[in-house]
C-alpha cells in the first residue's frame, strides 16, 4: 500500500473523529439551551445523579420542574434532532447518487407528499388512533409517506428493472396530485388550520422518548445498511452499465438503497413533519469538504446532519424566546448562505 | 473453449435487432465485430456482457451459461470497455482504476496489498501510472481512455469487450490503444471482442471478422474472406476497392466515390498530368480566377492529390494507392483531357503503371489540343519501363509536343495560347 492511500485512510480518520466531537459539544450546547434556565452545573448533576452508586452521593438541589425539563423534553428532543438530522442528510446523499440528480432530496420520490397527506388527514378528521405510543398524526404520516413511495416505485417499474428518471416523474406527478389534495383539506380545515401548517414546516417540540424509542431501530439499521453500500454507491455515479460490468448487481442494490433511504425518511418525516434542506444541502457541503468517495461522504454526512439539526433546534428555541420557531426556518436561514459561500468557494464542479 | 453463443435471438417487442448470431472465439483470439450502424454490434455487447437478456440462445464461458454466473463472477470474468467514459465527480485516476477491484473486495472489508499491487500493474501496463493522481475528469479522450483500460485489467479478466473503443479518438490514440490491447491477447492470453466501426483498423489488428448486417451474420471469417469488395458493397452500399497494402501487408479498404464533375463552369481549361508531388509548383501558378484546371490519374495520398484538394480542385481521377490506372480511370482521364484547352505533362517518373498517363498526352495532340511538357529531368532518367515510356515520348514530340526546362517559360507559353483562344 502507497503512503498515498495510507494518507488518506488518516485524513478520514481525522475528519470522523473531529465530526465526533464537534456533535459532542453541539448536543451539550443544545441541551443547556432553552427558555427555561438550567445551569450547566445543575445539568451535570442530575446526570451524575442518574448513575448507579456514585449517584446517591449528589445532593438533589434543583427544582423538580428543571429535572423534568430536561429529561422529559430537552433530553429526547436533542437526541431525536441528531436521529433525525443523520436521516435525511444520508437518505439525501443516497438519492443524488442513485437518481445521479444533484436536486435529489429525500422527499423527492413522494414521502414528503405521503406524509403530508396523512398527517393533515389525521389533524382534519381528528382521529385518535394511536399505535406504540405513535400520535395518530405520526401514524397517518409514516403510512402515507411508506404507501405513496411503493406505489411510486411500482409505477417506474418495467419488467424487473427500476427506471430512475420514471421514478422521478412518478413521484413528481403523484407528489403534485397529493399536494393538491392536501391544500384542499387546508382551505376547508379552519381552525385545524395552523395545526396544518405547523406541521408542515416541520419541528422538534413534541418530541418525547417513545418517539425516540419508535425510531431510533430502524434509523441506525437503515444507515448501517446504506454504510455497507457504500462502494455500490461510488459504483452507481459511474452509470448504471459501467456499475453492473464492475459486478454490480445494480438492480438489487438500487432496490435494498431506495428502501432503507424511503424508510429511515419516512420515520423521521413520522415524529418531525416536513424538515426542509437538511436533505439537500448537507450532502453538497460534505461533497464540498471530504469528495465524491461515499465511503467517507455517507459517514461525514450522517455526522453533520445531526450536529446541524441539533444546532438549528437550539436556535430555533432561543431566537424569539420564550416562543419557539420552526426549525425549518432556521435550517433554510443559515444553511443557504453558509451553501452558497461553498459554493464560490469551491474549486471544481461538485456534481 | 473460450466463449460461444448459439443461436442468440432478441428484439424489442416486435422489433428484431438480433437473431441467429452463433460463433465461437478462443483465448489469444482478436474478433471484430463490424456492420454499418444498426446493425447490432452494441447490442450484441451488451448481450455478451448481461447488460441485456437474449429472447432465446445461449452465450457460454468456458462451457457455462452466462445466465448461471452472477454479475460479481462474471466481472471477475469479463471486462467491458465501453465507447467513451467520463465522470464529473472528482474521483482520482487511481481511485478509478481501483474501481476494477469491486468484484474481489468484500462488502465489509477494504482494499488489501494485492489489490493495490495489481492496480499499479494494470497502470503501469498502460502507461497511466504517472497520473494516478491526476483528476481523472482533468484528463484527456486518449488518457481516460487508457486508464479504462486498466481498470479492465485490474479486474483480471480472461475476456475483453470492447464497444466502439476508439471511435471519439485521433488516429494516434487509437493506435496505441490497437496495439496495447494486441499485446495483452498475446501475454494474458485473452480472448477480445469488438465492435469496430473503421474496416482498416479492423482489417489490420483482428485475427477474425463477424460481419453483422440488418441483425443477421451475413459473413465471418479471416479478414481477407469477409472484407471483399463485393460484401461491403451489399452490407454498407459503398464501391470500393480492397487492396493489400505493400508496406505493412494488411488489407485496406478504399471507398470509392465517384466524381460528379462540375460541368457548369464556363471557364477554358487546363489539364494537368503529374504525379510524385510533381506538379504542385504549376498548379498554385495558373490563375484559377480566369482558368479552370483539371487533373489525371493520381493516386490518392500522392502530394499532388493533396494540393489539388487544398486548391479546392473538384476535377481530379483518382486511382487507389500505389495501384496501376485502371482502364475505367484510363478513359475518365481522355474525357477530360479532350474537354480542355491545353495540356501540361510534369516532370514525373513513369512506370508501367502509369504508362497510360503518356497516352492520354497522345491522344491530346492527336484531337489538336497543345501538349506542354516540363523536363527538368531528360526522360532516359525517369524512364523504368525499359524503353517504352521513351518510345511514348518521342512520339509526343514528333506530334507537336513542347518541351521546356522552366516552369516560366511554360507557364508563359501557357498563358498566351489560353489568351488567343
Amino acid at each position: 500500500m502507497d503512503i498515498k492511500s495510507k494518507n488518506k485512510k488518516r485524513k478520514w480518520s481525522t475528519i470522523i473523529i473531529l465530526l465526533i466531537i464537534i456533535l459532542f459539544i453541539s448536543l451539550i450546547i443544545s441541551s443547556v439551551t432553552g427558555s427555561a434556565k438550567i445551569s450547566n452545573i445543575q445539568i451535570l448533576k442530575m446526570l451524575l445523579h442518574k448513575i448507579p452508586f456514585i449517584g446517591g452521593k449528589i445532593s438533589v438541589d434543583w427544582k423538580e420542574s428543571s429535572e423534568v425539563i430536561f429529561f422529559r423534553i430537552r433530553l429526547p428532543r436533542v437526541v431525536l434532532g441528531m436521529l433525525i438530522g443523520s436521516a435525511l442528510a444520508v437518505a439525501g446523499t443516497t438519492y443524488q447518487a442513485i437518481f445521479k440528480n444533484p436536486m435529489a432530496d429525500p422527499y423527492i420520490i413522494g414521502v414528503s407528499a405521503g406524509a403530508a397527506f396523512g398527517a393533515n388527514l389525521a389533524i382534519l378528521m381528528g382521529f385518535s388512533l394511536s399505535l406504540f405510543g405513535l400520535s395518530p398524526i405520526s401514524l397517518f404520516a409514516f403510512l402515507g409517506s411508506i404507501i405513496v413511495t411503493f406505489f411510486v416505485y411500482n409505477v417506474s417499474k418495467i419488467g424487473r428493472k427500476i427506471h430512475v428518471e420514471t421514478l422521478l416523474l412518478s413521484g413528481i406527478a403523484i407528489g403534485a396530485f397529493l399536494s393538491a389534495v392536501t391544500s384542499f383539506m387546508m382551505y376547508i380545515a379552519g381552525d385545524k388550520l395552523h395545526q396544518m401548517v405547523y406541521w408542515m414546516m416541520g419541528g422538534l417540540w413534541t418530541s418525547s422518548w417513545a418517539d425516540v424509542r419508535n425510531v431510533i431501530i430502524f434509523i441506525i439499521v437503515g444507515i448501517i445498511i446504506i454504510l455497507f453500500h457504500s462502494r455500490e454507491l461510488n459504483l452507481l455515479l459511474m452509470g448504471d452499465e459501467t456499475a453492473q460490468n464492475l459486478g454490480v448487481d445494480v438492480t438489487r442494490v438500487k432496490k435494498i438503497l431506495l428502501a432503507a433511504s424511503s424508510l429511515i425518511t419516512a420515520f423521521a418525516v413520522s415524529v418531525s413533519g416536513l424538515i426542509g434542506f437538511v436533505g439537500l444541502v448537507i450532502p453538497h457541503i460534505m461533497r464540498i469538504i471530504v469528495g465524491p468517495d461515499h465511503r467517507i461522504l455517507i459517514p461525514t454526512s450522517a455526522l453533520f446532519g445531526a450536529i446541524f439539526l441539533v444546532l438549528a433546534d437550539a436556535a430555533a428555541r432561543v431566537v424569539l424566546s420564550p416562543t419557539e420557531i420552526p426549525v425549518g426556518i432556521i435550517t433554510a436561514f443559515f444553511g443557504g448562505p453558509f451553501f452558497t459561500y461553498l459554493l464560490l468557494k469551491r474549486k471544481k464542479s461538485i456534481f | 473453449m473460450g466463449l460461444s453463443i448459439d443461436d442468440l435471438k432478441f428484439g424489442y417487442r416486435d422489433k428484431k435487432i438480433l437473431e441467429k448470431i452463433g460463433f465461437s472465439s478462443h483465448h489469444g483470439e482478436m474478433l471484430a465485430l463490424l456492420g454499418p450502424n444498426g446493425s447490432g454490434k452494441t447490442t450484441l455487447i451488451k448481450l455478451l456482457s448481461k447488460i441485456l437478456n437474449p429472447e432465446r440462445g445461449v452465450i457460454k464461458i468456458e462451457d457455462v451459461d452466462i445466465e448461471n454466473i452472477s454479475q460479481k463472477d462474471l466481472a471477475k470474468e469479463m471486462a467491458v470497455i465501453p465507447q467513451s467514459f467520463d465522470t464529473s465527480f472528482s474521483f482520482t485516476a487511481h481511485e478509478i482504476v481501483m474501481m476494477g477491484r469491486t468484484p474481489y473486495i468484500s462488502r465489509f472489508g477494504s482494499e488489501q496489498k494485492n489489490d493495490f499491487d495489481i492496480v499499479e500493474k494494470a497502470m503501469k501496463r498502460t502507461d497511466t501510472w504517472h497520473m494516478k493522481d491526476s483528476l481523472f475528469f482533468n484528463l484527456s479522450g486518449g488518457e481516460k481512455q487508457r486508464i479504462i483500460i486498466a481498470r479492465a485489467l485490474a479486474q483480471e479478466p480472461h475476456v475483453l469487450l470492447l464497444d466502439e473503443p476508439t471511435s471519439s479518438l485521433d488516429i494516434n490514440h487509437q493506435i496505441e490503444i490497437l496495439t496495447t490491447v494486441k499485446s495483452l491477447v498475446k501475454e494474458e492470453n485473452m480472448l477480445v471482442i469488438a465492435a469496430f466501426h473503421d474496416l482498416n483498423m479492423a482489417a489490420k489488428y483482428f485475427d477474425r471478422i463477424v460481419l453483422l448486417h440488418k441483425g443477421v451474420i451475413y459473413a465471418q471469417g479471416r479478414p481477407e474472406d469477409v472484407l471483399t469488395e463485393s460484401n461491403i458493397r451489399e452490407v454498407y452500399g459503398v464501391e470500393c476497392v480492397v487492396k493489400r497494402n505493400p508496406i505493412t501487408d494488411s488489407l485496406y479498404v478504399l471507398p470509392i466515390t465517384k466524381k460528379k464533375y462540375d460541368e457548369s463552369s464556363k471557364k477554358p481549361r487546363i489539364h494537368i498530368i503529374s504525379g510524385e508531388g510533381s506538379g504542385s509548383g504549376l498548379m498554385n501558378r495558373i490563375d484559377l480566377d480566369k482558368y479552370d484546371l483539371s487533373l489525371g490519374v493520381l493516386n490518392l495520398y500522392d502530394s499532388d492529390q493533396e494540393t489539388a484538394e487544398y486548391l479546392k480542385i473538384k476535377k481530379v481521377v483518382l486511382e487507389a494507392p500505389f495501384s496501376p490506372i485502371s482502364y475505367e480511370n484510363h478513359l475518365e482521364n481522355i474525357k477530360l483531357v479532350k474537354e480542355s484547352k491545353v495540356v501540361i505533362m510534369s516532370d514525373f517518373s513513369v512506370g508501367s503503371g502509369n504508362l497510360l498517363n503518356l497516352e492520354a498526352a497522345l491522344i491530346a495532340l492527336k484531337h489538336n489540343i497543345p501538349v506542354l511538357i516540363y523536363e527538368k529531368r531528360k526522360m532516359e532518367q525517369k524512364d523504368f519501363t525499359n524503353g517504352e515510356a521513351a518510345k511514348l515520348y518521342n512520339e509526343l514530340i514528333d506530334n507537336g509536343a513542347l518541351s521546356f526546362s522552366s516552369k516560366k517559360d511554360l507557364l508563359d507559353h501557357c498563358n498566351i495560347i489560353m489568351k488567343k483562344l
